[in-house]
């Protein structure tokens, strides 16, 4: 099945895996005989952000799990930053600046907040340098500077356990805004939250959007619309479409396989 | 009075033993009139007497031969009586026993009382030094021409084991007489033993060969004392013992592969039985029970306890049936006990599999003690008759009747299992909780209900596991705790909550552990076994059948 | 947990109060039992039970950085214990390290003789050194835990997995120990060491004194990495794993880490352990000792460094006068401490002592207690020094006992009422002042349990709430989200 590209980039580079942070390559990923993941091509630009829309159980997490290296590929090849990465482990991945918040909030329960983000900074990833770790007085202010952004500095010595859900989608969040990833792979941040906190998170993804490069997962189409970029549609582990939201209302195919229900 | 009874029993008893097998036809009436005429008979007469009893007489006989060669056999009133082993009849005298020679049975007198000496008589027949291996020979004939055709197979095997020139006339007197296939078979197994040691050459070369045919464990050690014997003179005779030998090493070898083989599946089947249990109450609950081989234990006591009731309060024609009797009683005792547990423990601390590990710990500390208490330490059972003995497959290779029930039961049960789980209502809920607690429990099933149902079935396995132990091993309250590690090694081997897996898994680790145990120790078998399980893990982390998907990252 | 969040800032008076009680349980360790000891009040063998109670309290420092913090439970703890007290044995054993050793038998270790030895074995030599034996005794352990810990965690095996496999490597040391071709002494273990070193009352002081500063040392290096960035790791390594990797820690080295620092602290105790009690056999690396070891820990509490350390003192004092009581019901008792600590307790004593803190920073009067606490400790030595013997049937400690219980009812806190009550019964039955009326058994246990507990029942009673219910569901054990 061919990308069907739409209004993307009219010239393809001869060097794709160079031109683009993250390259998929006739991916497949195989689950005891399900096919869970075929893309042919797959590939998000640098500073890009890129929305993966689809209905459920298309492969959207699969494709994220893939790009952040803790699933690895049955066949196919996976490139960042030109790299080929087919056979590294998630802290690998990690190490290469790829940042990556899950669908439900995951954050460590029994720290504090300011705990939590302190395990966020980007340096010290050694097991003794740990041990001498102290936080710089810029850290700390960068610190505070998110939270308060996020409205979570009352709660900098509470428990992440005794937060609300969307707190904890927040906190989870500002922990990756605070990490500075090149690349992050964010899935579907509205989950389960207010129409209010829903906006606020779009506001704070699009802040990070020209300095980093984003993959979104979202279902809520809301969110998407308020994000205004380009958009993938997956179905049953493939590609279906690739452009921008208004284009794709047009599509028939994509519209019966997830718009028009 | 008592005393007379007393001494009565004893004798009793006593010529049991010794005349268990004594009443054949050595109580025709030419022997019995030749026997007495042992007494006044001369030299010339004895040997007629002699030759009589060799023709006419059979395997009955050797027990009154083998009185007539120790001393003990007399002629008193005209009857011919043997003085049985000295028993204690009161607390400061010594009884000799006067048993009828024939029957064996006590000898009594007017009153209707035993007959018995202090001393042994001045009368008693003594065998002519001259004689004696003439007597000796004739027991030994005899013997081989026993009416139960065990007992005439092992006199047959003793006197080729033997190497004794002397009978082979009578086993070749016997090959002619066309006795069974059996029997045949061990006479020409005996011949070629005698033949290969005591034979000229062309015969000790065809012997040889018959053996290496053979490929016995005695034809093996006969062919060893005949090339012994050989040395080096004559090269072909050794060279054809030397094949020979070979040949029946290869035939011993086969035998233990095929041996080994056999007890690694009975012990991997226990282990099945163990860790299923143990599997499926971890993957429905996360509950590592590290009680699960106390309430094997108390399997194995059930079965005790209900041995012990049939002993005590059934009339003894029933008793073996015991065991039939205790499989399901300990099954219900255990799964009760389980789901006890369960109720008052265990439901407490879903979601806190470490806890559960030290909570169960502490419950098998309280059980093993408590059984302690009841009942004291090591205990053995009687196994039921039809469970002794074992099953001969082919020379050499015997597998015990008891194993093999307990690999036909384990693999029955397993099947039960199985089919419960894959096939029934029952085992649909289970299944469906396994896989999403949340949803399944969302859909109308009691969650709680199938834990505890869960439990109970799980410990019931384990409780059957414990019920076939006391068939080849003694039993104590401590006796849990060894399996129970073997048994976390299958499940960690198995994956989580694939029966498949821990199937393969725990016949694996019984036949691993087998084939290692020749080689190395035991002890240092169980530290490879071990090794063998981490270097495994490094090559899949999840075991033999890991679940895959989205599910196996939770 | 105080000890992660200094950020938290409980108030200054509570701190205070906790410098309070730590300077307090320093003096009492490092001052009040030697001089007790010196002056003749406590028996030198008290003194070395003692320390060898502090030995496993190292042991459970490690057991709590691996399992409370890191979320590890190890039940091969007892494994690393016993190679750290093996290797010291085998220097001590050794005429260099003052062994026993006799001509008859040919002047090497003396089981040599009965496994038919004449000279010393090669690998044994080096061990007459004592730097060699020291660092080995700590390598060794390290190095094992090292390779072990690297394959098990590289190949992923995570929570009880790695608790089933470490169990089977207790089983399998233990197995491999008890054989004589180990040259180790087999099932006998290793002893006739000197025998001065557990007999010699300053020998004795002396070691108890080594064992008190190592604890101190090794209780601030614990500290320190429970309140660094990686004490943290260590705890995000319990809460939630899966998510380390993906913020570009490496969770190998993390647990790796936690594991090697678990198996020296074990060793170190082991090291200590070894000449304080004067022999080490097989038996003590069983998985039942290693489990045993985690319960001190969980009653105890884990994931506070001063719990696991007051465990492994109260759990190994308590086996200590119970054993003794009642042999044939310890095994109950001690099934029914494991189940209580997981069903009633499931974050130890810890949570009984936060919500004495949480009473007393309300505002109790403590200088009460204390000054009824330093009178009692006059009346024992005057007691011990012969000036009370008039007094009948030791009514001045009964009376000290009343005061200080009096003085706990002024803030009747169950908290504070249960400490006294336990306090009270410890130091009677540690001075022997226990009234022999109470030694009475019924069900083979002595009646002082039944009144010990009938007066905590008496407590929760009189709290007029399951209080016990209410320290569980306030401090209930961090239940990981998933």
């Amino acid at each position: 099945m061919g990308l069907q590209s739409l209004n993307i980039e009219k010239t393809v580079p001869a060097d794709k895996k160079g031109s683009y942070h993250v390259f998929l390559e006739n991916a497949t990923v195989v689950f005891d005989g399900f096919k869970a993941l075929e893309v042919d091509e797959f590939g998000v630009y640098y500073n890009e952000l890129r929305v993966v829309i689809g209905p459920n159980g298309a492969g959207k997490t699969t494709l994220c799990d893939v790009i952040s290296g803790r699933t690895p590929l049955t066949s196919g090849h996976i490139y960042v930053e030109g790299h080929d990465v087919m056979r590294l482990e998630e802290v690998e991945f990690a190490r290469m600046g790829v940042g990556r918040k899950f669908q439900t909030p995951t954050v460590f329960g029994s720290l504090t907040v300011h705990e939590n983000m302190c395990l966020a900074l980007p340096r010290a990833k050694g097991v003794f340098r740990n041990l001498a770790f102290h936080e710089s007085p810029e850290e700390g202010d960068k610190i505070d500077a998110i939270l308060s952004n996020v409205g979570l500095l009352d709660e900098k010595t509470t428990e992440a356990r005794f937060l609300s859900h969307g707190q904890r989608q927040w906190l989870a969040l500002s922990m990756l805004i605070l990490a500075r990833p090149k690349l992050l792979l964010v899935d579907e941040p509205a989950a389960g939250l207010t129409d209010q906190e829903t906006e606020k998170t779009a506001e704070l993804l699009l802040e990070m959007k020209d300095q980093h490069t984003m993959i979104v997962i979202e279902h809520d189409m809301e969110f998407v619309r308020m994000l205004k970029s380009n958009v993938t549609v997956m179905n049953e582990g493939k590609i279906l479409a690739q452009g921008k939201l208004e284009e794709l209302r047009q599509n028939d195919e994509v519209v019966k396989a997830y718009l028009g229900r | 009075m008592l005393q007379s009874r007393l001494l009565t029993t004893f004798i009793f008893l006593c010529s049991l033993i010794l005349f268990v097998a004594g009443d054949s036809g050595a109580d025709t009436e030419t022997v019995r009139k030749a026997l007495l005429e042992l007494a006044t008979a001369d030299k010339t007469g004895r040997e007629s007497i002699f030759s009589l009893l060799q023709k006419e007489g059979d395997a009955g006989l050797v027990p009154i031969l083998e009185a007539y060669s120790t001393g003990l056999l007399e002629v008193r009133d005209g009857k011919l009586v043997v003085y049985g082993p000295r028993v204690q009849t009161s607390k400061d005298s010594k009884h000799y026993p006067i048993l009828d020679a024939f029957t064996g049975k006590p000898l009594l007198d007017d009153k209707g009382n035993p007959v018995v000496a202090e001393e042994l008589g001045k009368s008693r027949l003594q065998v002519p030094r001259a004689e004696r291996r003439l007597v000796a020979d004739m027991i030994k004939v005899l013997s081989l021409q026993h009416g139960d055709a065990s007992k005439r197979i092992a006199a047959i095997h003793a006197a080729g084991d033997r190497g004794d020139a002397s009978v082979i006339g009578a086993l070749r007197a016997q090959v002619e007489s066309n006795p069974g296939a059996e029997i045949r078979s061990a006479l020409e197994e005996a011949i070629a033993q005698i033949q290969v040691l005591h034979g000229n050459r062309t015969e000790k070369i065809n012997a040889a060969e018959a053996l290496g045919e053979h490929g016995s464990l005695r034809a093996a050690a006969s062919l060893r004392k005949a090339l012994e014997a050989a040395g080096d003179e004559d090269a072909e005779l050794s060279a054809a013992l030397q094949k020979a030998l070979t040949r029946a090493d290869r035939v011993q070898e086969r035998n233990k592969f095929l041996h080994n083989l056999f007890s690694g599946l009975s012990l991997g089947s226990i282990l099945v039985l163990m860790a299923l249990g143990l599997a499926v109450i971890f993957g429905l609950m996360g509950v590592i029970n590290m009680a699960h081989g106390e309430f094997m234990m108390l399997g194995a006591f059930t079965t005790y306890v209900v041995c012990e009731a049939f002993k005590r309060y059934l009339p003894p024609g029933v008793f073996d049936y015991y065991f039939l009797c205790a499989l399901p009683i300990s099954f219900l005792f255990t799964a009760a006990a389980g789901w006890v547990c369960e109720w008052a423990l265990i439901r407490h601390l879903y979601g806190r599999p470490l806890e559960t590990l030290l909570a169960t710990w502490g419950l098998s500390l309280v059980l093993i003690q408590a059984v302690r208490v009841l009942f004291g330490d090591t205990l053995s059972l009687t196994p039921p008759e039809w469970l002794t003995g074992s099953w001969e497959v082919a020379r050499d290779l015997a597998f015990p009747v008891n194993r093999l029930f307990i690999v036909v039961f384990c693999a029955g049960c397993t099947l039960v299992f199985y089919g419960v789980v894959q096939k029934t209502k029952l085992g649909l809920l289970l299944r469906s909780t396994v896989q999403d607690r949340d949803t399944a429990s969302s859909l109308g099933v009691a969650v709680r209900r199938v834990d505890g149902f869960t439990f109970a079935l799980g410990t019931g396995l384990a409780g059957l596991a414990g019920c076939v132990i006391p068939l080849y091993d003694k039993i104590n309250p401590g006796m849990g705790q060894g399996y129970v590690v073997e048994s976390f090694m299958v499940v960690v081997l198995g994956g989580l909550g694939k029966l498949a897996g821990v199937i393969i898994g725990g016949l694996g680790l019984g036949f691993l552990t087998k084939f290692i145990e020749p080689f190395l120790q035991a002890v240092y078998g169980k530290a490879v076994v071990l090794g063998l399980i981490i270097i495994f893990l490094q090559w899949r982390p999840s075991g033999l059948f890991p679940s895959k998907g989205r599910l196996a990252e939770e | 947990m105080h000890d992660l969040s200094p950020n938290a800032g409980p108030d200054s008076r509570l701190i205070s109060f906790r410098k309070q009680a730590a300077l307090g349980v320093l003096v009492f360790f490092f001052c009040v039992i030697p001089l007790l000891a010196w002056v003749g009040i406590v028996e030198p063998t008290s003194v070395n039970k003692l320390g060898r109670y502090l030995c496993f309290a190292i042991v459970a420092l490690g057991i709590d950085l691996l399992w409370g913090y890191t979320g590890l439970l190890s039940l091969c703890q007892a494994f690393f214990f016993c190679l750290g007290g093996y290797a010291m044995a085998m220097h001590l054993s050794l005429p260099q390290g003052g062994g026993d050793v006799r001509p008859e038998y040919h002047n090497i270790p003396q089981f040599f003789f009965f496994n038919n030895v004449d000279t010393l074995p090669g690998w044994w030599a080096p061990f007459a050194s004592l730097p060699v034996a020291l660092s080995a005794a700590i390598l060794i352990p390290a190095f094992f835990a090292t390779v072990f810990g690297f394959t098990v965690f590289r190949s992923r095996v995570r929570g009880v997995y790695f608790a089933i496999i470490t169990q089977a490597v207790a089983w399998g040391a233990f197995l491999l120990f008890c054989r004589n071709e180990m040259l180790l002494g087999g099932t006998n273990g290793l002893t006739n060491f000197n025998p001065s070193l557990n007999r010699d009352p300053v020998l004795i002081i002396l070691f108890y004194l080594l064992t008190v500063v190592t604890l101190a040392v090794l209780f601030l290096a614990a500290r320190h990495i429970a309140r660094s960035r990686l004490g943290r790791l260590l705890v995000a390594t319990r809460d939630k794993e899966m998510l380390l990797p993906f913020m570009a820690y490496r969770l190998l080295s993390i647990k790796l880490f936690a594991f090697v620092a678990a198996a020296v602290f074990a060793a170190i105790g082991g090291i200590l352990y070894v000449p304080q009690n004067g022999i080490i056999t097989p038996n003590v690396m069983r998985v039942e000792d290693s489990i045993w070891m985690i319960i001190w820990v969980a009653l105890g509490g884990r994931g506070r460094l001063w719990g696991a350390l007051a465990g492994a003192l109260l759990v190994n004092y308590a086996y200590s006068i119970m054993t003794s009581d009642m042999p044939r019901a310890w095994p109950f008792l001690e099934g029914g401490m494991f189940l209580a600590v997981v069903l009633l307790f499931p974050n130890g004593l810890v949570a009984l002592w936060d919500r004495f803190e949480r009473d007393i920073s309300g505002g109790v009067p403590l200088h009460g207690l204390l000054a009824a606490v330093a009178v009692c400790l006059v009346v024992l030595v005057l007691d011990k020094a012969g000036y009370l013997g008039w007094v009948p049937y030791h009514l001045h400690y009964w009376t000290c006992g009343a005061v200080m219980v009096l003085l706990a009812m002024r803030s009747p806190t169950p908290a504070g009422l249960v400490s006294a009550i336990l306090a009270l019964f410890m130091l009677s039955e540690a001075l022997g002042l226990m009234p022999k009326a109470l030694a009475a058994q019924a069900f083979g246990v002595p009646a002082k349990y039944y009144v010990l507990m009938g007066a905590l029942a008496g407590v929760a009673l009189m709290s007029r709430m399951p209080f016990l219910a209410i320290t569980w569901r306030k401090y209930g054990a961090p239940v990981p989200e998933h």
